[in-house]
């Protein structure tokens, strides 16, 4: 795991002391993991966790780690580690940086993605780019739209759509991925240090064939809690 | 029969408690103070939601642990908070125990904490209004001929936020008129008050229903936001509610913000009537007589200080025996630059249908709306009088 070395190392050393209390801390209980549509935990509940820090020039950093189960692989957890810079501008807002995705039991999945985004108070969309995406060496590309709109002071309803567009196959043409779409559609809800959400996640092949427990076409209600700190 | 002398007595001795339990002695508002935490631009964060509204983001509960501890640290009371995107930052008002009573002092201390971006006291403005509710005829339908300044706008695709008290949108001349209602009073709901709807009514009033007053801009719509709480001495808002209130409304993008309401100045309201302006929104500002300059924020550089009653450099409205709707449905003849400073955010929102991003430069005395209009609208059929108060640029 040497990029997430360096990411940590990073994150570490980019801390500090005086501006610990920048730092937010999460914990969360999810009835089904699903990323980009797809489950990550066999649509069994996991626990997971997470950790960012905002530096007052707008650069943050941050991890996140998860159980999960995938049918067919030796896949038991699924960790993140991130670093970009995010700045308001007038009415709206941009950030830009790089995620490194990690697979307990499974290092030739790791893969690292570029990403740009921007927004404004309740809508955004991010662009993301891997050279070599789950590590097989395909280059893709995923846009994704986000909105909230609230419901009343203490809850919102949000949505989530997404595309993911390979540009070639990598490494072998079973790792091939199909186009595919997924959404997010929900509402969530905050009480003080708690937040819950309920939402309807899935995706669907848009073109290319799908061969493998990557690529099904899912979908499945998602219910979970979270505890911020 | 005679009433023995020390009888008398025992009888004023007995009524000495309850003459002072009727005493009603109205205890002074503990002073507070807000202190400014960064608020991130929202980001990327792996395993969470994006594109969570500010509210409610990921990061809030770190920064409300950090408000907590600066309060403890300083013997304070943490009582309410906000998020104020447009500056980048999350605000939290400390409230100080009963025997401090020196917020300078303790805004100062709190700023000096490399986590806190600065800290103010609270402080307190009073809307500009005098005068009982009685019901008179228009002094704008004479002194600006009204119906041919509607000739050429009524306001159609305008919006004025109206930060004041709170205004009653079931009073018949406001009846569709308001298409935003928010409360910015912590621990309150909403409800229509004097004031703000007497401003409300002034600027957008419903024309030729058959009842009332016709508005200066009956087409516009208002953006009714509740800042202040009116008592028994008026219309009260604090630096707190007032800075929430002018976030939400530059988020709205209006065409004009009316502030009927005069304070010292305030370094979290300055930046946010710098971000109004900015954006193009014309902020008009009520001028107190008793203040240097007429006060925040009609002294503020790019705000339209208007008064009733006007200094040397000021401009003027109409401000003295003004109709206007009051709640439940009532009418009352009002006087004050708060209803001056209404008329005139009623003359930019007609300015404002015609030319939207019209630039333009006040000019002292009393306005005339005419000139203003044709300045935007060549067209324009109304009567112009002899001298160009508003002109364009």
């Amino acid at each position: 795991m040497t990029g997430a070395r360096f990411f940590f190392i990073f994150l570490l050393a980019g801390l500090p002391m005086a501006a610990i209390a920048q730092t937010s801390f999460n914990v969360s209980a999810l009835s089904d993991f699903r990323v980009r549509g797809q489950s990550y935990s066999e649509e069994k509940p996991v626990l997971q966790a997470g950790v960012n820090h905002d530096f007052a020039s707008g650069w943050y950093a941050g991890g996140f780690a998860t159980r999960a189960r995938v049918r067919n692989s030796r896949v038991d957890s699924v960790g993140s580690v991130y670093l970009g810079l995010a700045r308001d501008a007038g009415g709206f807002h941009w950030d830009a940086g790089i995620v490194h995705n990690m697979y307990g039991n499974a290092r030739q999945y790791r893969y690292h993605e570029w990403y740009a985004g921007i927004g404004v108070e309740r809508a955004s969309a991010r662009l993301s780019y891997s050279p070599a995406s789950l590590g097989t060496g395909g280059r893709t590309a995923y846009l994704e739209l986000n909105a909230s709109q609230p419901l009343g002071e203490h809850v919102d309803a949000s949505i989530h759509l997404g595309y993911l567009k390979p540009f070639d196959h990598g490494v072998a043409w079973y790792y091939r991925q199909p186009a595919r779409a997924d959404w997010r559609v929900g509402a969530n809800a905050f009480a003080g240090d708690w937040s819950f959400q309920l939402a309807w996640s899935g995706t669907r092949k848009v073109a290319g064939a799908f061969p493998g427990w990557r690529y099904g076409e899912t979908r499945g209600l998602v219910l979970g809690a979270t505890r911020h700190f | 029969m005679k009433m023995p002398f020390w009888s008398l007595l025992l009888v004023l001795a007995l009524l000495q408690p309850l003459a002072a339990a009727t005493e009603v002695k109205e205890e002074p508002a503990p002073a507070q103070v807000m202190v400014m935490l960064k608020l991130p631009a929202p980001h990327f964060r792996a395993g969470d939601n994006y594109g969570g509204a500010y509210r409610n983001d990921s990061g809030r509960s770190a920064r409300r642990k950090l408000a907590l501890e600066l309060a403890q640290a300083h013997g304070l009371k943490l009582v309410s908070d906000w998020p104020m995107p447009l500056l980048g930052i999350d605000c939290y008002v400390l409230q100080l125990p009963p025997d401090q009573a020196d917020p300078e002092r303790m805004a100062a201390l709190l700023a000096a904490d490399p986590r806190v971006q600065w800290a103010q006291p609270v402080t307190t403005y009073r809307t500009m209004a005098a005068g009982d509710p009685l019901y008179k005829v228009q002094p704008t339908a004479v002194q600006w001929r009204l119906s041919d300044l509607h000739r050429t706008a009524t306001g159609r695709n305008v919006r004025v936020a109206v930060i004041d008290s709170g205004v009653d949108d079931s009073h018949p001349e406001l009846a569709g008129q308001v298409t935003v209602k928010e409360n910015f009073i912590d621990r309150e709901r909403y409800i229509g008050e004097n004031h703000g709807t007497a401003v409300a009514g002034i600027i957008v009033a419903r024309a030729d229903n058959g009842i009332g007053i016709r508005g200066v801009a009956p087409d516009a719509r208002v953006i009714a936001l509740r800042a202040c709480r009116e008592g028994a001495h008026g219309a009260q808002c604090d630096s707190f509610s007032l800075a929430k209130a002018l976030n939400f409304a530059v988020m709205q993008s209006p065409h004009v913000i009316n502030m009927s309401l005069s304070g010292p100045p305030d370094r979290l309201l300055q930046k946010l009537v710098e971000v109004a302006i900015a954006r193009g929104i014309r902020v008009v500002g009520a001028a107190d007589p008793h203040l240097s300059g007429g006060g925040f924020p009609a002294a503020w550089p790019g705000v339209l200080s208007v008064a009733s009653d006007p200094g040397p450099q000021q401009m003027a409205a109409p401000g003295r025996d003004i109709p206007a709707p009051l709640p439940g449905g009532r009418f009352g003849v009002l006087s004050g630059s708060s209803y001056a400073a209404a008329n005139v955010s009623g003359v930019l929102a007609l300015m404002g249908e015609l030319r939207p991003r019209s630039a333009f430069k006040a000019a002292p005395g009393m306005l005339d709306p005419c000139a203003a209009l044709r300045g935007v609208a060549p067209d324009c059929v109304c009567q112009c009088g002899p001298e160009l108060s508003l002109r364009n640029q």
